[in-house]
């Protein structure tokens, strides 16, 4: 079961009466981390929403592994949902709140009790257990609400916007620990408008847009596939110049502008292998020095301003 | 092995049962709706503490055990079971379901490895045994305070007379209210986005219930609990008579009532979507 886990949905979609949620979504997320990018309304939510089974698709079906997400008894032993709901109910303690839904599992208040106190010290809130979440700051009520999500060891963890709130120091510790859980073999599903660090932690993406799933894979496959854009190349070298003559020799540069330092160049092309290998045979046969070369836009932001642009911003 | 693991399913859905009870409970004995239905039923027991102002020798000829029968069963029927108990079953049960959708909290549950019905039946346990204990704190408070009018004969009433029977006798009654409203109401939470509205005209029918021709009797919850009455009160004039349901007719038809409902609960949550911004 656990060896071939992954998240299966098949022409997936969700109308809200007329609105269109999500439309004919089939993919499958398999181990990793993947991330959920697109502007506001683009059915990120909905989409996490469908995997955990809060709402119903009104076409398509969705499994994991080979449960279907409608046996809720069996499915959520394996999945765990950090919602966007910044709510919680009144009066408890964190750790009365992390405990407390575990016993509806069926546990023991023992084993509940065991499990929710490695959950909060994971999150970084043992310190804080006893507390009323009334009173955590939102940075901790979003790490309880992962504590919560995260303490019966799901195999599949499913966070919408698990960042938000937390501080850069949060930020990293949380980002730890899903990469722990994605090295531990776990599937980690997220959605983020913060895209600096899904470029850093994702294993693949999901582009979606007006409900849409615009692109779907590893960050470079996808941006390989978005061939009307050329690739953005830095290179930083001691003859900048020189190398920007060769490079407009190839067929497919589009455009070469050198650094204000005459130190760099930044090559627009539309074969980036060309230009590595051109690179390579003036720093071998050449002479060139050769500081750095790297991808400018072959990450997370170029692929959104890419395929979805400025429509309602980052979400 | 079916039938064991058929088992270990019924035990695990029971363990969750009484998980969500507990948790349920807590809820409902916190907070400042809890203050408010405390009161609505405590107004009885300030109402009766105030006849200890009657004169001594008015009181002694006036209040005899029949007579303070009387009036307690009056206050139950009118205030104490129809308004008391159909309140705080419908008080607890919106704060149980509804609030918490409205409180975008209900999804904690959706989350877990439980079947929807048991959720809603876990719910419905801890609603009815909250309004249970609050009623019925206010049923035994209110009866104490009304009969200890008799003074040294109080003992007498309750151990060598019908007082403690009738005391189990209305204590009864007001179980049966919370788990007969308390199944209505529950599932009102489940039709409606406003229960309220709907409650109103349930307990509007309920108050009309001497007027209804008999075979629209059989549809109050009401109907049955004053069959159980170890006193019935006096009905005006204006009264339609009809014979009353015997007394297994009444108590397992509550419960099986109170079931067909919760059945019918469970099957709109096993329905429901969380979209909360919508609801």
């Amino acid at each position: 079961m656990t060896a071939d886990l992954a998240i299966r949905l098949t022409e997936v979609s969700k109308f809200y009466g007329e609105v269109l949620g999500v439309n004919r979504v089939s993919m499958t997320i398999g181990k990793g981390i993947t991330s959920l990018v697109g502007p506001n309304g683009a059915g990120k939510t909905t989409l996490l929403n469908l995997v955990t089974g809060l709402v119903r698709p009104t076409q398509g079906h969705i499994a994991i592994g080979d449960i279907p997400i409608t046996d809720s008894e069996v499915i959520f032993r394996l999945v765990g949902y950090c919602t966007q709901y910044d709510a919680f109910p009144r009066g408890l303690t964190g750790l009365e709140f992390v405990r407390g839904y575990l016993t509806v599992h069926g546990m023991t208040r023992a084993r509940a009790h065991e499990l929710a106190v490695a959950a909060l010290s994971a999150v970084g809130l043992l310190d804080a257990a006893d507390r009323k979440v009334a009173a955590y700051s939102k940075g901790m009520r979003q790490r309880v609400k992962l504590a919560q999500a995260m303490a019966h060891s799901p195999e599949v963890l499913v966070l919408d916007e698990p960042l938000n709130g937390l501080d850069p120091m949060a930020r990293a510790e949380v980002i730890e620990l899903l990469r722990a859980m994605a090295a531990a073999g776990k599937i980690v599903l997220i959605s983020s408008h913060i895209l600096h660090e899904v470029d850093v932690i994702s294993d693949s993406v999901i582009l979606m847009n007006h409900g849409y799933v615009v692109a779907e894979g590893g960050i470079h496959e996808v941006r390989q596939e978005v061939e009307e854009h050329p690739f953005q190349v830095l290179v930083r070298c001691d003859q900048p110049s020189r190398l920007a003559s060769r490079a407009f020799a190839l067929d497919h540069t589009v455009e070469v502008k050198i650094h204000a330092d005459a130190r760099g160049l930044l090559v627009s092309t539309k074969d980036a292998a060309g230009l590595y290998r051109l690179v390579n045979r003036l720093a071998a046969e050449e002479g060139l020095a050769i500081e750095a070369v790297q991808p400018a836009d072959d990450d997370v932001q170029s692929l959104y301003d890419y395929l979805i642009g400025n429509e309602g911003g980052h979400s | 092995m079916t039938a064991v693991t058929d088992r270990a399913a019924w035990g695990l859905r029971l363990r969750q049962v009484l998980a969500i009870t507990r948790l349920e409970l807590r809820k409902c004995f916190r907070g400042r709706r809890l203050i408010g239905i405390t009161l609505l039923n405590l107004a009885p027991v300030a109402i009766l503490a105030l006849i200890h102002f009657v004169p001594e020798e008015i009181a002694a000829r006036k209040f005899t055990p029949t007579r303070l029968a009387e009036m307690y069963a009056v206050m139950f029927t009118i205030y104490l079971l129809r308004v008391g108990v159909f309140f705080t079953s419908a008080a607890l049960s919106i704060q149980l379901f509804r609030t918490e959708v409205l409180e975008k909290t209900f999804h904690y549950y959706l989350l877990a490895p439980v079947r929807r019905e048991v959720v809603m039946a876990g719910k419905f346990v801890a609603a009815c045994m909250a309004s249970a204990v609050i009623c019925g704190t206010a049923v035994i408070a209110s009866y104490f305070v009304l009969f200890s009018m008799l003074g040294d004969g109080l003992g007498k009433y309750m151990f060598s007379g019908p007082g403690s029977g009738h005391l189990v006798a209305y204590l009864g009654v007001t179980v049966l209210g919370c788990v007969g409203y308390g199944a209505v109401l529950a599932l009102f939470d489940q039709l409606w986005k406003n229960p309220i509205i709907p409650a109103l005209v349930l307990f509007g029918w309920e108050s009309v219930l001497f007027l209804l021709p008999p075979f629209l009797k059989l549809t109050s919850v009401l109907f049955y609990l004053e069959s159980l009455l170890p006193y019935r009160p006096p009905v005006g004039p204006l009264a339609i008579l009809a014979d009353p349901p015997s007394t297994m007719v009444s108590v397992v038809g509550m419960f099986a009532f109170a079931g067909l409902v919760l059945i019918l609960a469970g099957w709109r949550a096993s329905r429901m979507e969380i979209v909360y911004s919508t609801d």
